[in-house]
């Protein structure tokens, strides 16, 4: 540990520690032009930036960022000086060591100062196109500069991505055991922009490396002290602070932050009485506020926090904290190739569709982490890995459990992952022991603990203790407390041998009274039975009772998640039976919805009841069914479809009409008319019984392509009885007027979405006019209106329904 | 490791274009179910028909794979006269949209941020080959669902630039403005299409001015001038 670490750690423990106010606008204001590189800019200024330097020391800061917030090699490409990021980083830091230095030399205190780290302006993998590695080696560009100059701490700050900060942070860390910083930024929302909380940030980059973690920017104190006091309840490092002077606001034309420096220094007592250890000000602060943060700060003390209980995992968006008492948690079995034919072909493929599926049927089903295991023939696992990880962050936004023997690949998989990962497993086998700890704790995963060791499987739960015991002391070594330790208590076939449920009970109970988490792999021990799902089920619920606290299983099995969910009842982690109540009550009311459906079985209902019901709730898997069963039973086709099912689409309508049914609801049913009449059709047409309320050319015009809105009003007509002649979409008018007159067409129906293509409509008319056609046209689509109809001398239609109904009346009037 | 005219910031005329290669998919539930007519004062709806809608939205988020790309750059407005509408021109380019509703939703505006985003094709291949397969709800929703997406995209892009803008003391518009709207004709898309090179992103343009694949779209925000350098 170097001494400017210890001091910074005495100087946090000691007092509040005071930070600079924004340096951007302090540079405009002294003559920063628009469009230009602030940092290319500070270096042809020094004397600027040692203003601003020396401003802020003497209004009381004690750390100052250096004007680098932009000197990411990224960043300064925008400006065509890449290649000169080391020198422009070493310059600028330099500039503020020499002010620091200078200040102590004529008697004044000597500010530290950090070495100020910006966001690249680039989304780097899983979530966007740079290269995880490639985004650490540019950021050892802006380090390595800012080393040289001999910047005392780091700071990475104004972040939007946890992955790059992490990008960041490890590569401040791979280079450097300077104290460092790091700060995101939080919308009111109290996410960042790709969405991850206050608590995930932090317990992510703590458990990375980072010395201090809070945010800076985006809102005004107000808002920020409650993100604050959200992260201040999971992590134990000291907490950073640098709100904005307010909210932006525009006055007169203009951007103002209208908090002013005595308003912006009162919050300094509820920021540090909320966790806070540094403060500092962002966008629209000043020296004058700084003094002013510096004036209420001097009689505070920081409070004391302890380190948060249970176990702290997290996903690149959500923190998931386990306490004792929490619900057991399902770790998600499935994203694991071992037997499964499909996911290996897919993995083999490199298709990752499958396994974003995965991942979500899983979230669905009530998963709370997911395992991702690539382990299997003619893959190369490691990369798979990255690929699976890279595939279910974006998909599913669940904690991840690495799970392979692979020591490579597990440390690639932590390194990437853009959370804090569990992985599955460590073991007391001394070489695969000695390589997987000191990677676990370098990306500060946490671990699940394998009770064998090298070329031993204990069968008793006494040995299977003494190894725990060995590896958790090698584990915390490396730091690691119980609570990051999870137990697994090796489950054994209970068909070929009668105490291994006993023996793996035992294992967990031990460990639970223990402070560890303990976690089983549960459908090892039904191996060779036959109905495995009660032997699973029940050893679930014996687990819970002796302390598990979490289990490897698929979500999707019904009878071990109700046995979880009873479980976490019985075992008082399921505080008022709130989840069990909830769980069950909404089964009910599903179970209740569907059997109040008139379904298909039900023995008091007709087949006419049975076509229109099913046309009515728009049940499209029955109709074809119904449809044939009542032309077996001798049901006329044309009374079918005149007294059961038009009547049926036609209350449809009517509910479209009310807003009692949406859009879906509407073309459901239209879909279950349209499967019934294929079935009714062709006897129809044998018996003579197929009249058509009237012909109708449909089109959208030429040019539109759109024609989701047309196919719904010709899917409306058929159903009412309607033959439509549908021409498809970008139909040139010629055309259209051609089939009318080929169809003897009463109505033409044309549909336009643009206004550039609306234009052909009366085109249509003109060239239908001209060609003597009597046939009325209908218009519609979402740019025209029912004045454009009019003027056009057509007629109009906002929608299906009312399609329908023109229809109808303009046939009648033929 | 950067090049100097890689995808993220490339030179199209004098110009750099931001692109955005992977831009998070967010789902906008309640905007989506408004959209299909969803009245939740009114509505009659079995939970099954419900499940079976959220999981047509869910199948639309992973078909779509957000893109887009962004220019920021100085315009200059002209007032309308007797003769002719207002003009907003994008300086030091040939480009000049004609539209009194743009010229007075950018008045006070210093520069403007042009976006376009897309979906991508996979999302509207599938809504084309669920139509052929007749299977209309489900084209209706996932329909419905990319529109919302990709248009929350934009607010995605925005919620950026708000970011770093507020650090230069401008503030971006919170609405936005598209061709095809009020007096901003349609045909103006054909020059976002061109300013933003959107062919880059694999997105097209029709002579009647629609972008192809379907769910893509445009938009324009202005930028307050600062008062920094007063």
């Amino acid at each position: 540990m170097n001494n400017m670490n210890d001091k910074i750690k005495a100087l946090i423990a000691e007092r509040p520690v005071l930070l600079d106010g924004a340096t951007g606008t302090e540079m405009q204001k002294r003559g920063l032009p628009a469009g230009v590189s602030p940092e290319l800019w500070s270096v042809e200024n020094p004397g600027v930036s040692a203003d601003i330097y020396r401003a802020y020391a003497e209004s009381g800061s004690d750390i100052l960022y250096t004007c680098t917030f932009g000197g990411t090699p990224w960043k300064l490409d925008e400006f065509g000086a890449a290649e000169r990021t080391e020198e422009v980083n070493r310059l600028i830091a330099a500039n503020a060591v020499e002010t620091a230095d200078k200040l102590a030399s004529e008697g004044k205190r000597r500010p530290l100062i950090a070495g100020d780290i910006g966001p690249s302006g680039r989304f780097i993998m899983p979530f966007g196109d740079l290269d995880f590695d490639d985004a650490v080696s540019g950021f050892k560009r802006q380090v390595s500069g800012l080393l040289e100059a001999g910047v005392d701490l780091f700071v990475i700050e104004t972040q939007i991505d946890i992955q790059e900060c992490r990008a960041a942070l490890l590569a401040v860390k791979e280079l450097t055991d300077k104290f460092t910083i790091v700060s995101m930024t939080f919308d009111q929302s109290g996410r960042s922009l790709n969405g991850t909380t206050p608590e995930a940030m932090a317990v992510t980059l703590q458990s990375l490396g980072a010395d201090a973690v809070g945010m800076n920017c985006s809102t005004g104190p107000a808002e920020m002290l409650k993100l604050i006091k959200r992260i201040s309840a999971v992590v134990d490092i000291p907490i950073v602070a640098k709100p904005n002077a307010g909210m932006p606001e525009i006055r007169e034309g203009k951007t103002v932050f209208p908090m002013q420096a005595e308003e912006f220094g009162s919050f300094a007592e509820s920021f540090v009485e909320a966790g806070v250890n540094i403060m500092g000000g962002c966008c629209g602060t000043g020296p004058e506020h700084i003094t002013e943060l510096s004036g209420k700060m001097k009689t505070l003390k920081p409070v004391k926090r302890s380190r948060p209980a249970g176990s702290l995992l997290s996903s690149a968006t959500e923190l998931l904290q386990t306490l004792p008492d929490s619900p057991i948690r399902i770790i998600g079995e499935r994203i694991n190739p071992t037997g499964k034919r499909r996911l290996q072909e897919e993995l083999k493929a490199g298709n990752m569709g499958y396994v974003k599926k995965l991942a979500r049927d899983q979230l669905a089903a009530g998963a709370d982490l997911l395992d991702v295991n690539a382990g299997m023939p003619g893959v190369d696992e490691k990369q798979t890995l990255l690929d699976i990880i890279s595939a279910v962050v974006p998909a599913a936004a669940l904690p991840l459990v690495i799970d392979s023997s692979d020591p490579e690949a597990v440390e690639a998989a932590v390194r990437y992952y853009p959370g804090r990962a569990l992985i599955n497993s460590i073991s007391a086998e001394k070489e695969k022991l000695a390589r997987l700890l000191p990677v676990a704790a370098r990306y500060g995963a946490m671990l699940v603990v394998l009770p064998l060791a090298d070329n031993e499987l204990p069968d008793k739960a006494e040995r299977r203790i003494e190894l725990i015991k060995e590896i958790a002391a090698a584990a915390a070594e490396y730091g690691y407390g119980p609570e990051e330790l999870i137990v697994d208590g090796l489950v054994m076939t209970v068909s070929s041998n009668q105490e291994a449920a006993s023996e793996t009970l035992k294992t967990v109970r031990w460990a639970a009274a223990n402070g560890f988490g303990t976690v089983l792999g549960l459908s090892n021990v039904s191996f060779g039975l036959p109905e495995r799902g009660w032997i699973n089920s029940s050893f679930f619920s014996m687990a819970a009772g002796a302390g598990l606290s979490w289990a490897i299983a698929n979500p999707s099995h019904e009878l071990l998640m109700n046995a979880k969910s009873a479980s976490d009842v019985l075992t008082g982690r399921d505080m008022d039976s709130a989840a069990y109540i909830a769980k069950f009550n909404e089964k009910k009311d599903a179970d209740a919805g569907k059997t109040a459906d008139p379904a298909p079985t039900n023995p008091e209902m007709s087949l006419e009841e049975l076509i229109a019901g099913a046309i009515i709730e728009g049940r499209r898997e029955d109709i074809e069914d119904l449809c044939q069963r009542a032309l077996e039973a001798g049901y006329l086709p044309s009374k079918l479809l005149q007294n059961e099912m038009i009547p049926a689409i036609m209350k449809v309508g009517d509910l479209y009409d009310q807003k009692k049914y949406f859009l879906p609801q509407l073309i459901a049913s239209a879909e279950t008319m349209e499967k019934g009449f294929t079935v009714l059709e062709p006897v129809l047409k044998a018996s003579g019984d197929d009249t058509k309320k009237g012909t109708l050319v449909f089109a959208t015009v030429q040019g539109d392509i759109h024609d989701i809105g047309k196919n719904i009003v010709v899917l409306m007509l058929r159903n009412y009885g309607f033959e439509v002649v549908d021409l498809g979409k970008d139909v040139k008018a010629e055309d259209i007027v051609d089939a009318a007159i080929a169809n003897n067409a009463d109505v033409i129906g044309l549909s336009a979405l643009m206004t550039t293509t609306m234009i052909r409509m009366p085109e249509i008319v003109e060239l239908a006019e001209s060609k003597g056609l009597k046939a009325k046209i209908m218009v519609g689509g979402a740019v025209v209106t029912r004045e454009w109809a009019e003027s056009i001398n057509t007629e109009y239609a906002a929608d299906g329904v009312e399609a329908v109904n023109k229809a109808a009346a303009l046939c009648l009037s033929e | 490791m950067i090049e100097p005219h890689s995808f993220y910031w490339y030179i199209v005329g004098m110009f750099p274009i931001r692109g955005f290669n992977y831009i998070p998919v967010r789902v906008p539930r309640h905007k989506i179910l408004k959209r299909l007519g969803y009245n939740s004062r009114s509505i009659e709806i079995s939970g099954e028909m419900l499940a079976e809608v959220d999981g047509l939205i869910a199948q639309a988020a992973d078909l779509i794979e957000l893109r887009g790309v962004c220019l920021r750059t100085a315009l200059s407005l002209k007032e309308s006269d007797a003769e002719a509408p207002a003009v907003v021109e994008v300086v030091d380019t040939d480009v000049r949209f004609l539209s009194d509703k743009l010229y007075d939703f950018l008045s006070g505006s210093g520069e403007i941020l042009i976006m376009g985003i897309t979906g991508g094709s996979r999302v509207t291949d599938e809504i084309k080959e669920l139509q052929l397969e007749k299977k209309m709800t489900s084209a209706v929703v996932i329909d419905a669902a990319a529109s919302e997406i990709v248009d929350d995209g934009f607010d995605w892009i925005a919620s950026l630039y708000s970011k770093e803008l507020v650090r230069e003391g401008r503030v971006l518009s919170t609405r936005r403005f598209s061709a095809g709207y009020g007096d901003f004709d349609i045909r103006f898309q054909n020059d976002i299409h061109s300013l933003l090179d959107m062919e880059r992103l694999g997105v097209s343009i029709t002579e009647s001015s629609m972008l192809l694949p379907e769910k893509s779209v445009t938009a324009i925000y202005g930028i307050t001038n600062g008062d920094n350098n007063e």
